[in-house]
């Protein structure tokens, strides 16, 4: 049996195409040079650097060690023998550890930020893969993790993206998990000759970071309760902020403090959305629902944290008043500013795309004006007058940072006072009387369903269509997938399981990543009944 | 990116000098120092950077030695470049992707069928992992059947470049020309080499020939048809094998276990050194307990060599990578017919599919220790660490209940090519779904999400005559999508042509980008100049309406109502070939160029309107839709603004070159007023900023809010 201790050293570097590895891995090699080693480097090209996963691999190999004998590299990391993951993107490094990468031998030196996936993106509702799982797959198949959010790093400090290498080196560097010391990097830098000045500030950055022991950035830190009011109270005029803090301290005394926020945001949304009154008819709601909590035997008041969340954002529908209100509030401006990284040199236009259709604009009009002309569209006889399938759309691109685009939003936020006789608003708030009875009616009979129908409301979003199919798509997850369930499960005197996992199985479709989710949790629905029934 | 002039100079570097870069480089110096005359190629991975190398070499290091370089068509064109080595004693070596071997081989069949006076190389870029888009196939069975001889290097910088040099001299003993295979991972080793002296090419653009021979005999027309045959089995190969022996291509490792050995090949040596590394048969540098033959050369065998390490053996293992497994059958035979009796496993007891990396195959060398006689002890050992990458794998792949998400490659920000697919599918919710036949190259990636416009990749050129037949007989409409550089690589005549004849119902989108961005920006018949940088221009149009097209149309693909337009009346016209040329150069290689030139235009003072896009986070409720019809690297994910919704909305990051696209979207499929696109003016003249001011000033009483813009 050959001796297999020995003083290779093997580094696998997992990104993202597009974010520079190759240039990692060219100063990893030349660090390694300088410091007398054997080194091979390998990239690896192809379709795989158009935003694709992508790895690189290193060995490496003290001359001093091996006696002037030749060392037979492998062009392929072998599972479970990596000695260093340095990892570009946090995805990155659950994949390679997801295919053995990682083993109790390894260190791991990686950036937690993300770049999202296609496949992340294009769920309904959110399909970002969660960071805690990626945690727990790092420390299960590590010695050593060590992590840094390198891009927030850069760009505190000012850096573009493409710095997440360099501080990268630097972590390396300063980590010592390679035999190298800090001025073979630099020098390394120097040689490769990639930019130069900006890279060695990068490799600073996180050298320092890591040396300086700075904890892991902790996940966001709770809210601090007084500046969130402040915040929000500070954005209202004069009369409605000493409103707005009457009902915040009402809110303080009935309720507990995993719901505050909860309800003080959504107190706020509405006064901002419409007034006092509409902001005192949701509380009331909420206020309800919240008996139903604390009857119940659970305890907790999961039933009212989707209620108030959902109740808010439904009853703050996007019609064309919101929008402009939105468009042109004064932080609107200031957030751009800071987003597009514009000084105060530059001269600079917004210009927004709108396209309204036919319904959001008279949606705006009053009901008792604009109700019979729906009913008159919806007959045969305008069918043959206006044959058209497609809905009519009006597109436009409003300079809103000029006089005329402005003056128009700001003429439209002044409807506000009509909004509560709106086509729109009856429309929308059909929807919200289904919502509140539904989520009463299912937690009579059983609390976990009630909740999952409070929660399911979240699936109403969007303009326009989008928004009339997500409306759609509730009323027939309520009809035509829990009600059915719910009714056969009550008649069999059983506990709902059936009712709760297909509910849950049937949100996961409609949130998927089709518009015709609500189809195929329909069928799942009656083909579960037609089983069953049998 | 480019090769800088620091690494290009080393290509000078005499006796004894210390080169470092890549394997390209490594090639090209080994080109020079076997004096070639002539080189060529067709861009595919993982050959493509050897056609950088070469490209960015040739003005200041070929040119001047008078070496040509041939832009080559295609893999034929290419192929065909070899012809000028048949009677001439002028080296020359051509590349190309594993696949180009198949565009290649007619002419390939003839020139070996002739033979060769000058050295003839060609660098195959096998990839039999897949690493780009092609298939799982070997290039040997092409040599076989030609007879040509294969050179398969170990993955060793300097071996990679010592091995160019003996193919051209194995190519002139043996009169074959020599394929010589350049594996994924090979083609990109980062490392240093030991130099020697270049060598001046006998015959070049400086030393020009001056009488050309008229030799019939070396014409693949009967009846020299028949000498070529008899010559390649009774003159070429034996010579070959001859060359093969003398010079020691192929390397023999001693180890202790006499009664034992393992044949492997090229680089596969470096994966099965390190499998038996991991096993504790091995060391790092290549002592081994087992006999070990590498070949090197993987056709022809040499029947002497390989009965000389079969005798007095027990048992014998071949690594050989991929299907067919023509060595080991070859071997087998070889044991036969000299009646060694021992004996060989293969593919018998080694995975019959898939790239040979140490740990696949791990369970199988291991499988082959055991059956020869060892202690228990040693046995149980064996078993333990061949099987150990296994478990550790499945353990790692079974950890997560969720598994961590696909990531697959997408258009990058700003790319002219998605516009177009992001139209049919807009388009696609009233007309319904077409038949789309892809070809090679950028757009192969509309098959992905999120667009998943993909029926079918028939291979280069060829997407639009592959639904011949469906055009006739299915009730569907085809749409096939082809690139410019594979317009003029062989999509004129294979697809266009083919299409015109037939009178095929069908529509073709062309995506004019000026460059081959798939293989990192090579120039294409259609960027106005090639790979030479001389200015040559064709034109997609005229050739098309020489073909006989009568129906084309050009678009700008930013301009997605436009496009909707022309690809509508395409729809409605349901007769004949439709052609609709997209024109807009890849975004990539714009901003590059531009960048440079825009920071010294506002560093000079110049006004300057930049675009970029945004989304406003309140706005958006995060259905998504955008991301479902778009697929830009810039337009993600953030969290919503507001804890009351949790899921997240979407954000455009700073990387946005402000193309405009998902504000057209957001227009066109008519989603949601959430998107803005922002004008920046650097360097404002006295009429911006006077109209700024008048304009803050007017906003101001209307809002009365302390407008702050």
């Amino acid at each position: 049996m050959m001796q297999n201790k020995s003083d290779l050293i093997k580094i696998f570097i997992p990104a993202v195409g597009g974010q520079g590895g190759g240039v990692l891995t060219e100063w990893l090699v030349q660090a390694f040079f300088l410091e007398e080693y054997d080194v091979q480097g390998i990239s690896l090209p192809g379709l795989s650097q158009r935003g694709g996963s992508t790895v690189y691999y290193l060995e490496a190999h003290p001359k001093s060690a091996s006696g002037n004998r030749q060392i037979i590299f492998a062009q392929f990391p072998v599972p479970g023998e990596v000695d260093v993951i340095i990892s570009q993107e946090f995805l990155e490094l659950g994949r390679a550890l997801q295919l053995g990468y990682g083993s109790d031998k390894t260190t791991i030196v990686t950036s937690t930020h993300r770049v999202f996936s296609t496949l992340e993106k294009m769920p309904v509702g959110s399909g970002i893969y969660a960071d805690e799982n990626l945690r727990k797959i790092a420390s299960s198949f590590s010695s050593r993790f060590i992590e840094i959010d390198a891009l927030k790093l850069s760009r505190e400090n000012g850096m573009d993206e493409l710095a997440v290498n360099a501080i990268l080196l630097g972590a390396v560097s300063a980590s010592g998990v390679l035999p190298l010391r800090r001025e073979s990097f630099v020098e390394s830098v120097e040689k490769v000759g990639v930019s130069v000045k900006a890279s060695i500030r990068a490799f600073e950055v996180g050298y320092e970071h890591v040396s300086s022991r700075k904890s892991p950035d902790q996940k966001k830190s709770a809210l601090v309760w007084d500046s969130f009011i402040r915040e929000r109270a500070d954005k209202l005029e004069d009369y409605a902020r000493e409103e707005y803090l009457g009902r915040v301290s009402r809110i303080e005394a009935e309720f507990p403090s995993n719901l505050r926020e909860i309800l003080a945001e959504s107190v706020f949304r509405l006064l901002e959305y419409q007034d006092t009154g509409y902001a005192d008819e949701y509380m009331e709601e909420v206020r309800a629902v919240y008996e139903i909590d604390e009857r119940s035997k659970s305890g907790g008041s999961r039933l009212t944290e989707h209620y108030a969340k959902n109740l808010a954002l439904l009853m703050s529908y996007e019609d064309g008043i919101r929008v402009a209100e939105l468009k042109i509030k004064s932080d609107r401006f200031k957030r751009i500013k800071e987003e597009m990284r514009l000084r105060d040199d530059q001269v600079f236009k917004v210009i927004d795309y709108l396209k309204p259709d036919a319904e959001e604009l008279y949606g705006l009009l009053p009901y008792f004006l604009v109700a019979p002309m729906v009913r008159f569209t919806e007959t045969g006889l305008f069918k043959k007058i206006w044959p058209r399938k497609k809905p009519l759309t009006f597109g436009q691109t409003p300079t809103t940072t000029s006089f005329s685009g402005y003056t128009m939003f700001w003429l439209l936020t002044r409807m506000k006072f009509m909004r509560r006789h709106s086509f729109r608003y009856r429309k929308e708030h059909a929807l919200i009387k289904k919502y509140k009875e539904s989520v009463k009616y299912y937690v009579s009979l059983d609390y976990r369903v009630g909740c999952l129908v409070a929660k399911s409301a979240s699936m109403v979003k969007g303009y326009g269509k989008v928004r009339r199919r997500t409306m759609n798509a509730f009323a027939r997850f309520i009809d035509n997938v829990i009600f059915p369930l719910a009714e056969f499960e009550k008649s069999k005197r059983k506990n709902y399981d059936i009712t709760l996992e297909i509910g849950e199985e049937a949100l996961k479709l409609i949130s998927g990543e089709t518009v015709d989710g609500i189809d195929k949790a329909e069928k799942m629905a009656r083909e579960i009944l037609e089983q069953r029934a049998a | 990116m480019g090769y800088s002039k620091e690494l290009l100079e080393q290509l000078n570097y005499g006796e004894g000098e210390t080169l470092y870069g890549d394997t390209p480089l490594a090639i090209l110096k080994a080109f020079l120092q076997s004096g070639v005359s002539y080189l060529g190629g067709y861009p595919g991975s993982p050959t493509a950077g050897l056609i950088d190398v070469i490209s960015d070499a040739y003005e200041p290091v070929l040119k001047k030695k008078g070496i040509y370089f041939d832009c080559s068509g295609n893999e034929a064109s290419a192929a065909a470049l070899l012809s000028a080595s048949i009677s001439y004693p002028m080296r020359g070596c051509v590349n190309w992707k594993i696949v180009g071997t198949n565009v290649a081989s007619d002419a390939l069949s003839h020139i070996s069928s002739s033979g060769v006076t000058g050295g003839a190389l060609i660098i195959v870029g096998e990839d039999y992992g897949c690493d780009s888009t092609c298939v799982a196939e070997r290039a040997l069975p092409f040599a076989l059947k030609s007879t040509m001889a294969v050179i398969d290097p170990r993955g060793d910088l300097e071996h990679v470049a010592k091995m160019v040099e003996a193919g051209f001299e194995l190519s002139e003993y043996s009169n074959m020309p020599v394929m010589y295979l350049l594996s994924t991972r090979v083609a990109h080793i980062m490392n240093k080499m030991t130099c020697r002296d270049n060598k001046e090419p006998k015959i070049s653009m400086i030393n020009r020939l001056d009488d050309l021979i008229t030799d019939l005999e070396k014409i693949p027309l009967p009846p020299f048809t028949f000498d070529h045959e008899k010559k390649k089995y009774h003159e070429r190969i034996p010579a070959a094998k001859r060359f093969i022996l003398e010079r020691k291509l192929n390397e023999f490792f001693e180890g202790a276990e006499s009664s034992m050995g393992i044949i492997t090949h090229g680089m596969i040596y470096n994966s099965l050194m390190r499998c038996l590394y991991n096993l504790g048969e091995a060391s790092l540098y290549g002592e081994c307990r087992v006999p070990i033959l590498n070949l090197n050369v993987t056709n022809p065998l040499v029947p002497e060599e390989i009965i000389l390490f079969l005798r007095d053996k027990k048992a014998v293992l071949i690594v050989e990578e991929g299907m067919p497994n023509l060595m080991e059958e070859q071997i087998r035979a070889i044991a036969q017919r000299a009646k060694l009796g021992l004996d060989i496993f293969g593919k018998d007891i080694l995975p019959q599919a898939g790239e040979y990396t140490p740990d696949h195959i791990a369970k199988g060398v291991g499988q082959f220790l055991l059956k020869n006689t060892l202690s228990d002890y040693e046995k149980e050992r064996i078993k333990e660490r061949s099987e150990f990458t296994e478990k550790h794998k499945e353990r790692a792949a079974n950890f997560l209940k969720q598994p961590v998400t696909k990531r697959n490659p997408v258009f990058c920000t700003g790319c002219p090519e998605r516009p177009i697919f992001t139209a049919i599918k807009i388009l696609e919710e009233d007309y319904g779904r077409s038949y789309y036949a892809s070809d090679i190259g950028c757009y192969s990636m509309s098959g992905l999400p999120p667009f998943d416009l993909s029926n079918s990749i028939t291979g280069m050129g060829i997407g639009l005559a592959s639904a011949g037949a469906l055009s006739r007989m299915a009730n569907k409409r085809v749409i096939s999508f082809m690139g410019d550089g594979t317009f003029w690589h062989s999509g004129l005549t294979s697809s266009v042509a083919n299409a015109v004849y037939n009178n095929q119902n069908a529509i073709l989108i062309i995506l004019e980008n000026f460059w081959t961005s798939m293989t990192g920006h090579h120039e294409n018949p259609a960027s106005g100049k090639n790979m030479r940088q001389e200015g040559v221009g064709m034109d997609i149009e005229k050739a098309l309406r020489g073909a006989g097209v009568r129906w084309i149309k050009t678009v700008d693909p930013y301009d997605l109502r436009e496009s909707m337009e022309v690809l509508g009346e395409a729809y409605e016209e349901d007769e004949g070939l439709r052609v609709i040329i997209s024109r807009g150069e890849c975004q990539l290689e714009k901003t590059r160029r531009e960048k440079i030139v825009l920071k010294k235009n506002i560093k000079d003072g110049r006004r300057i309107v930049q675009k970029k896009l945004g989304v406003d986070p309140d706005v958006c409720t995060g259905d998504h839709s955008c991301m479902r019809f778009n697929g830009c690297p810039s337009l993600t994910l953030k969290d919503s603004p507001t804890i009351l919704r949790d899921d997240p909305v979407a954000h455009i990051e700073h990387s946005c070159v402000g193309c405009g696209l998902c504000g057209e979207i957001a227009h066109a499929a008519v989603l949601c007023p959430s998107f803005y696109r922002v004008e920046i003016i650097d360097n404002p003249s006295l009429f911006d900023r006077i109209g700024a001011k008048i304009n803050r000033s007017l906003l101001h009483m209307v809002s009365r809010n302390g407008w702050s813009g």
